[in-house]
């Protein structure tokens, strides 16, 4: 099989669904270090939170004390790897629809509450 | 040995940097320190003969109809903060009482002739307007002796 | 041929980017204090602005990457955060000097105080933009951009001594008043130099659809777009050299930059004056709110796209929403529109390096441009930029600060 790596290839680069709508970046990757063999990918993280604890675990609380206003109820969203169908130069596949996913909790909020009430948008 | 030629890269445009922040400061500061309270008044004070500029030709371009009576007046509104600031430099300045003098007259004048040329505009007064703009001319004129004949 | 309508996209980038309230400020006190003695620095910031445009749209049609998303996939969030927040911030001082710009032409023509006009042309701007597509704001912008070529035609009916221009292109210590020579120079390649223009331009060239096939239209385009600005902005030194100078009006506040093309066009100069001010800055507001939602939307990875209806990216068309309406608060509550420019400029010049550093490493990247990659011509000419770049960030907010106040 082809080698892949993580950190060039995968992490921080763009998400898309399986209709290829853009629903965020691998923001972070979790291992599986059970079981006594090597490493494996378990799941790739999306989320401000997730951003946030890479810069500095006090940017990590502050992110979490705003969420508070937050729309999006899962501060992390987990996809496991099994459901990533290609990374290509361009993006990760993911093998799920965006609409239905917490990566659009806002987009959703905000086509609803803002976009929808412009005038003359309906 | 990769790791401590990326260390000496890394380290000298910061050193680079801070050099020229220094010698800038260095040469910079003493060059404001240095001058005279008659210096300083007469760069502070500068605006007012651009100004005086400026009016003198937004009276002419406002005869020749080549600009709106609205902003000419609004012209007028900024030269006067302009002049403003100027007699507040002149009355706290440490500058000789000669230079204040003259400076202070001038720019008395200079509301004057601003004044004066707003009235001429408000009333649509072309010959107040052309007697004015000769006289912010001549006071352009006066300025530019002060500031040429410097204060020292 | 269909290729050369994309034009449009060079000229957008360069009545907003190039030609806009930063650089009208910055030519009108050129030409006014020191005559054609600065024409130099706006050849070396064109020289050096079309190489950077032109490696971005390469970029952008080889990767099919705007630059902000290939920078965070390529150098990674931790890396990225801190210039996509000093760039932000940099780049909403300027969507609010050039949202004071539209406000300020408007002054102009209506005698109407300006912070009246913040909030009615933040929502017009908003509303251009909610409603066209990418191309509708190409072409319109780049075709009524075109009337700042009144500054063109002005500087010649001006009948400048030809040989003092031409030495104005080789630099020259002035006579008096370094500080100021030097401000200005430098508030010069800044103003030209804007960091969001890249962004913008590598994005609009994806909006396009640019492919591999783009990468020779668009050197002339880069060439031609970025031409045409500086063309403008060398014509208003002159004019301000021509017109100003000799009068000795300084340009302290843009009511006395208003004056300049009187002398040319005795009846139009006025009205050219506010509506030239007016389209290049609706250009430049347009551009640079579009540049804030590019940026953010591809650092987070959310569907972007200005072709794209806003119920289809809702949060995009949120950021240059909510960007609009805060730019416009500053004009709003009365900042001199002259002052937020200067400090616009110099916050341009300072972050300059942090755009500057990754994006000459991705230009080096053979990975991702194959054959395209920078050659040693591009390399040289981007690495007198990350020198310069380096040089402005040290000395543009301490110039700024006493060539301004004195």
């Amino acid at each position: 099989m082809k080698k892949l790596d993580l950190a060039r290839d995968v992490l921080d680069k763009l998400v898309v669904d399986k209709g290829g709508t853009k629903m965020g970046r691998v923001d972070g990757l979790v291992l599986d270090l059970q079981g006594g063999g090597p490493p494996r990918v378990e799941v790739i993280e999306m989320g401000f939170v997730v951003l946030a604890r890479r810069v500095h675990p006090r940017v990590e609380r502050w992110v979490e004390r705003l969420r508070r206003w937050s729309v999006r109820k899962t501060a992390r969203q987990r996809v496991p790897w099994a459901k990533v169908k290609e990374v290509t130069p361009y993006h990760v596949q993911v093998d799920l629809e965006a609409l239905k996913t917490p990566a659009f909790d806002w987009e959703r909020w905000l086509r609803d509450h803002f976009v929808a009430k412009v005038p003359g948008e309906d | 040995m990769q790791r401590r030629f990326s260390r000496r890269w890394s380290r000298r445009p910061l050193a680079a940097l801070s050099a020229i922040v220094v010698a800038l400061t260095a040469v910079t500061l003493p060059a404001c320190q240095k001058k005279s309270p008659e210096e300083d008044l007469l760069k502070k004070v500068e605006p007012v003969g651009s100004w005086l500029a400026s009016l003198e030709m937004t009276g002419r371009k406002w005869l020749a109809n080549s600009v709106p009576t609205s902003f000419a007046k609004n012209s007028l509104s900024a030269a006067g903060k302009a002049f403003d600031k100027a007699a507040e430099e002149t009355a706290k300045s440490e500058a000789g009482p000669e230079v204040r003098a003259r400076l202070g007259q001038l720019v008395s004048e200079a509301r004057a002739a601003g004044a004066g040329l707003r009235r001429g505009i408000e009333a649509g007064d072309r010959g107040a307007v052309a007697r004015e703009v000769g006289r912010l001319a001549q006071l352009h004129r006066r300025f530019d002796a002060i500031e040429g004949g410097g204060g020292s | 041929m269909k290729k050369w309508l994309q034009l449009g996209l060079g000229i957008l980038t360069a009545v907003g980017g190039f030609f806009d309230m930063g650089a009208m400020a910055t030519s009108a006190q050129a030409g006014a204090n020191f005559r054609f003695q600065l024409l130099w620095a706006v050849a070396v910031a064109t020289l050096m602005v079309v190489f950077l445009v032109e490696m971005s749209g390469r970029f952008a049609a080889v990767s099919n990457k705007a630059l902000p998303d290939a920078i965070r996939e390529h150098f990674g969030f931790t890396f990225w955060v801190v210039p996509f927040l000093v760039l932000s911030l940099s780049t909403f001082l300027v969507l609010a000097t050039e949202i004071g710009g539209i406000c300020f032409a408007l002054h102009l023509v209506t005698g109407l105080p300006t912070p009246l006009m913040a909030l009615p042309v933040a929502v017009l701007t908003w509303l251009f933009l909610w409603r066209s597509t990418f191309s509708t704001i190409e072409n319109s912008t780049s075709l009524l951009g075109l009337i700042t070529l009144a500054f063109v035609v002005a500087a010649f009916r001006h009948h400048p001594p030809a040989h003092e221009v031409l030495q104005g292109f080789v630099p020259s210590l002035p006579g008096e008043d370094p500080l100021k020579y030097w401000a200005i120079a430098v508030s010069i390649v800044g103003a030209v130099l804007s960091p969001y223009l890249f962004y913008f331009y590598s994005s609009g060239a994806v909006e396009d659809h640019w492919d591999e096939s783009y990468v020779g239209v668009n050197r002339g385009i880069a060439a031609i777009g970025m031409g045409f600005g500086s063309v403008i902005s060398l014509a208003g030194i002159v004019v301000a050299a021509m017109a100003l100078a000799p009068r000795g009006i300084q340009v302290d506040d843009y009511h006395q930059a208003a004056l300049m093309l009187t002398d040319a066009f005795p009846f139009w100069g006025f009205l050219l004056f506010a509506v030239s001010m007016g389209i290049a800055c609706l250009g430049a507001a347009l551009e640079v709110a579009l540049a804030m939602a590019y940026s953010l939307a591809q650092t987070f990875g959310w569907n972007w796209g200005e072709n794209l209806d806003p119920r289809e990216d809702a949060r995009f068309s949120t950021v240059y929403t909510v960007v609009l309406l805060l730019a416009a608060l500053p004009i709003l509550f009365g900042v001199d529109p002259l002052k937020l420019t200067i400090l616009a400029m110099a916050s341009e010049a300072a972050v300059l390096p942090f755009v500057a550093l990754p994006f000459v490493l991705l230009m080096n990247d053979r990975k991702l441009l194959k054959e395209h990659a920078n050659g040693w011509i591009s390399n040289t000419v981007a690495g007198i930029v990350l020198l310069v770049a380096l040089v402005l960030t040290a000395v543009s907010i301490p110039l700024a600060l006493l060539g301004g106040g004195g």
